[in-house]
């Protein structure tokens, strides 16, 4: 197996096509390659890119691509010979499950809309065809403030569901960082990615009550203080809040569970960080062999809150990996691990997929 | 790091489930919890509410069939990280990634007894919400409806049927089906009888009657109850129309039928039951080979396999011996088709053997019509059946005098036990010869009764005899009378040539007078009597007058009373009172002679009297006086003049007779038919006829 990667400055649409290019040209013959860019991508720079890798390949367009411990605005990729892969976009996670089987077992790449409802219901689509012979990563793509999101593979562009299955098992891992600050709090009425009440009581008296801000300050507050929802792998599932309405209500970034209990979550700055650096460990970790590649999905969320610190977070994870690996900057986040084997969906998290021979 | 079984949290959340507004969302909640809180690597749940709710939800299989046979596999062989979890209403299986220890099994059997109470909570939700909508769709259908127990107990009935039955609802429910007042006896066997049918699974339809209208009742089972509901659609209009189409189609004289596909007969009428002689329940469910006469069976049946074959009208004519008779059918079959399929054949069949019995006599009427001979086909009872043109003309006659000329006996009259013999026709008293043959048509005996009018015939020999009889009397005159005359002219012309006195010679001239006067008598006799002269008007007093002119004499006063007017008469008229005239001088003895004419008219006759003051005619001979060759006294002369009177005046229709004259002489009455310048001649002739 070969890897290589490259990363271009400047939003230029022409970088992702030069990096594809780079990354062709030093491993000749590249089976799979993600690709990542912060310029929007057409089918025109698609079609070029195919008849440059000649290989199956997936990306999406992204605020922020990781490389090299660095935030990189432009263009980046990686590449992959010896590997088996095959591609899919649709709005069907059964025709996506359905060509994807193909492979038997290994690893599905997704990216998905951030914008996308119902996310949950999607990845378990996936796993009704492709069940826990596959391990699942992936995250949701696009420009938060643009509110747009983009995926690609070589048959397409679209906001469609990109997937992309490899023939191996790649160890997935995530963390957060955060801990329990109260809780836990019933969610005794709520709809969709809306929570009405909390405890009886009106959603967002109570979360400022418990964050301790009021809500002049909940822009802030939600960055700290996310939801946390209890996971039997000993996790927290995190889901962050994203604004608030009249009825006292608190809408998050993607759909809740059913029926759960929910705590307020805080965190400290160098837990955060750790987080990222505990996520890499466990994944190598749990790979156990010759670890090739890894793939980062780190959360935009988790770059607002530690604003200048993200970068010394993406120069631990350069530091630790060790390895070649790509990163982009998602907006929620796909894992199942070793724990779990049924895909789902995260928030303020630190996704690290490794694979290799 | 890993959650403890203990938390209270994780155990919260594993037993909240909520009985949900949606399925879908409480499937979606259970498939989370499996998958956050209970390390599932799958799981699948089953609702499953008959008639109500099917509902699967996979995770981790392909589809619900897959899940099935996972779960089956696991029930044979049981597996350390699998819990299967069946209920009244479905099924939980979940299957975790590592194995369940006691701790897990306790939270994962709580987790199943929940979603058990949740199922059940929907299961009885939605029962209640079918029921209620079932109540609902019961009372908003237009229909009578009824709901009944598999025992036949009404367990609930609509507005629609308490209006019709007249009954309560109190009334109704809670009793048996077949024990209402509303219907009568035999639709509450029927309702009986199909309770098992209807819990068989039977959807077998019944008819009924209420309150005098017809009932459809449609049944089924209300899903996982023991109910049925029973709709009864109203066919009342339905029926009335099949019944007046049955008492239609019965009314015709044709065989009217309707088959299956399988050529068994479903419908005949009335007729075609009379024809088969069996009854038509007994035709229903049979073929043609079981009913029908073998030939019309089949040519029925050949008919029949090409309408399947063509699915086309046909028409066909066959004839059969029946019951010892000729009998001729004429058939017309249509199928019945739906998609590409003859589903049913309908058919009419007439019985043309009248018709074919027909055309055979128009035929034969069309020759007898040629005929100037009255042909009558009559009946075993006489009854006129059939007639020619000329017969027509006889019935009409006879028509005209009598209500009823139905048959021969009444039009003609005569011995009817022969063969051949001479009648009479009714009224008009013509005579005819009738000849009488037996002829069967079909299957039926007639006489052919042929009749010539022989009027003529026998007006013409009784004038051949007549005239026969005349040629006697002139053969006997010439032979007696003139052959007298001759033996004494030849005795006076011996006795003259022995004397040569002229006395003689005066008798002989004398007798050569009579037998010259003798001939011209005959001759005139022939010439009035058989020369077909036409009758006329004759003006009576220029007749008259010019008579009278030429017997004028200074011995004679003739006294003339007459009417201007006309009779009906011929030219020989003149010979009529030439012989009265003559006779009235001739035989008078007296030296002054006197002769009364009188002539006077009324409407419709002219009587003309002669008078004269002679010796008159004895009362004892006036009958033989116009008889021929009658001579009476020294003047008798010929015999044959007033014989010559006789005779015209009833060739004119008029009369003569003699009588007293008073004081003394006799009178000769003539009586003419008049004839006036308005009226025609023929009018007249043909009154007296």
């Amino acid at each position: 197996m070969k890897v290589s990667t490259a990363a271009l400055s400047g939003r230029d649409s022409k970088n992702l096509m030069k990096v594809a290019e780079r990354i062709a040209s030093e491993l000749e013959n590249p089976d799979f390659s993600i690709l990542y860019t912060t310029t929007p991508v057409n089918n025109e720079i698609v079609g070029e890119i195919r008849s440059i890798l000649g290989c199956p390949f997936i990306g999406s367009y992204t605020e922020g691509i990781i490389h090299g411990g660095k935030l990189i605005n432009g263009a980046g990729a990686i590449a992959i010979s010896g590997v088996k892969a095959i591609t899919e976009i649709s709005n069907s996670p059964k025709e996506i499950g359905e060509k994807l089987n193909i492979l038997n077992s290994g690893s599905i790449i997704t990216f998905m809309s951030w914008l996308t409802r119902k996310i949950s219901t999607i990845l378990r689509g996936l796993y009704n065809y492709l069940s826990y012979s596959f391990s699942y990563t992936g995250g949701c793509a696009g420009n938060f403030y643009e509110k747009r999101s983009l995926q690609f593979t070589e048959k397409g562009v679209g906001d469609q569901i990109c997937s992309a299955g490899i023939n191996i098992k790649m160890s997935v891992s995530f963390d957060h960082g955060w801990e329990v600050m109260k809780g836990p709090l019933i969610m005794s009425k709520y709809s969709g990615n809306k929570i009405y009440e909390l405890d009886g009581k009106k959603a967002i008296d109570v979360y400022c009550k418990l964050a301790g801000c009021c809500k002049d300050d909940f822009d802030e507050c939600r960055k700290l203080y996310p939801l946390g929802f209890l996971c039997a792998c000993g996790k927290y599932k995190l889901r962050s809040p994203v604004s608030y309405s009249d009825d006292g209500s608190i809408e998050v970034l993607s759909e809740l569970p059913y029926s759960s209990v929910t705590y307020v979550m805080e965190c400290e700055e160098e837990d955060v960080l750790n987080a990222a650096e505990n996520a890499v460990r466990e994944a190598i970790t749990n790979y156990g062999g010759n670890a090739k590649f890894a793939v980062v999905f780190d959360c935009l969320s988790r770059k607002q809150l530690l604003r200048k610190k993200f970068r010394k977070e993406l120069k631990r994870i350069d530091e630790i990996i060790n390895i070649p690996y790509i990163g982009m900057l998602s907006i929620g986040e796909i894992v199942s691990t070793q724990k779990n084997y049924i895909p789902s969906f995260h928030n303020k998290t630190v996704v690290v997929a490794v694979g290799g021979v | 790091m890993s959650i403890s079984v203990n938390n209270p949290a994780l155990l919260y959340e594993v037993l909240n489930l909520k009985i949900p507004e949606n399925v879908d969302d409480f499937g979606e909640e259970v498939l989370d919890k499996c998958s956050r809180l209970l390390k599932a690597k799958r799981a699948y749940l089953r609702i499953d509410v008959q008639g109500c709710i099917s509902k699967h939800f996979p995770l981790g299989f392909k589809n619900w069939p897959e899940a099935e046979k996972v779960i089956k596999d696991a029930k044979n062989n049981p597996k350390g990280n699998a819990y299967i979890c069946k209920f009244d209403h479905g099924l939980f299986y979940i299957e975790t990634i590592e194995r369940i220890d006691c701790d897990w099994k306790r939270i994962i059997y709580s987790f199943s007894k929940r979603i058990k109470e949740v199922v059940d909570k929907i299961a009885a939700e939605c029962k209640k919400v079918e029921l209620e909508k079932l109540k609902v769709l019961i009372h908003s259908i237009p229909d009578a409806v009824i709901v009944i127990s598999e025992t036949g107990e009404i367990v609930d009935v609509n507005n629609c049927f308490i209006k019709l039955s007249n009954l309560s609802p109190s009334d109704v429910v809670g009793r048996k089906i077949y024990d209402l007042a509303c219907f009568n006896k035999e639709d509450r066997e029927k309702l009986k009888e199909n309770i098992r049918y209807w819990k068989a699974g039977n959807c077998k339809k019944i008819r009924l009657v209420i309150n005098s209208m017809y009932f459809e009742v449609n049944s089924a089972k209300i899903y996982n109850t023991d109910k049925f509901v029973l709709v009864l659609r109203d066919i009342t209009e339905l029926e009335v129309m099949n019944k007046k189409l049955q008492t239609l189609v019965d009314c015709l004289r044709n065989f009217i039928f309707m088959k299956d596909k399988n050529l068994r007969y479903v419908l005949v009428n009335d007729a075609f039951a009379r024809f088969v002689n069996l009854p038509k329940e007994e035709i229903i469910g049979k073929r043609d080979e079981d009913v029908l006469p073998p030939e019309l069976a089949e040519i029925c049946r050949k008919t029949d396999m090409e309408i399947l074959k063509s699915k086309s009208f046909r028409r066909f004519e066959v004839s059969v011996k029946y019951q010892g008779k000729t009998l001729f059918f004429e058939g017309y079959k249509v199928p019945v088709v739906k998609g590409n399929e003859v589903t049913s054949i309908v058919g009419v069949i007439r019985d043309v053997t009248e018709r074919k019995l027909v055309e055979e006599l128009k035929r034969f009427k069309t020759l007898l019509n040629y005929s100037t001979d009255a042909i009558f086909i009559i009946d075993e009872n006489g009854k006129i059946v059939d007639i020619n043109k000329e017969a027509k003309k006889w019935i009409c006659e006879c028509r005209k005098h009598k209500n009823e000329c139905n048959k021969i006996y009444e039009v003609i009259r005569g011995n009817w036990n022969s063969e051949v013999f001479e009648g009479t026709v009714a009224e008009s008293g013509r005579k005819v010869l009738v000849n009488v043959k037996s002829a069967a048509f079909g299957n039926q005996l007639y006489r052919i009764v042929t009749a010539k009018d022989i009027t003529d015939l026998k007006k013409a020999q009784e004038k051949i005899r007549d005239m026969y009889e005349q040629l006697k009397f002139m053969n006997s005159l010439l032979r007696h009378d003139i052959s007298n005359s001759i033996t004494a002219i030849a005795g006076y012309l011996e006795m003259y040539k022995e004397t040569g006195e002229a006395e003689y010679i005066n008798k002989i001239e004398k007798i050569l007078d009579n037998c010259i006067e003798l001939i011209n008598s005959i001759k005139k006799i022939e010439l009035a009597l058989h020369d077909n002269n036409e009758l006329t008007c004759i003006n009576i007093k220029d007749t008259i007058h010019n008579i009278v002119e030429t017997i004028k004499d200074k011995n004679v006063s003739i006294t003339m009373n007459v009417d201007e007017c006309s009779v009906i008469a011929d030219e020989f008229v003149y010979s009529v009172f030439e012989n009265l005239l003559s006779n009235a001088v001739i035989h008078n003895d007296k030296e002054e002679k006197k002769i009364f004419i009188d002539v006077k008219c009324n409407d419709k006759w002219v009587e003309v009297k002669i008078a004269d003051n002679g010796p008159g005619i004895p009362a004892e001979i006036r009958e033989e006086v116009f008889k021929k060759g009658f001579k009476f006294g020294v003047t008798g002369r010929t015999g044959i003049g007033l014989y010559l009177v006789k005779s015209l005046m009833e060739k004119y229709g008029g009369t003569v007779e003699v009588k007293d004259n008073k004081p003394e002489g006799c009178l000769f009455v003539l009586k003419f038919k008049r004839c006036d310048v308005d009226n025609s001649i023929r009018n007249s002739y043909s009154d007296s006829q």
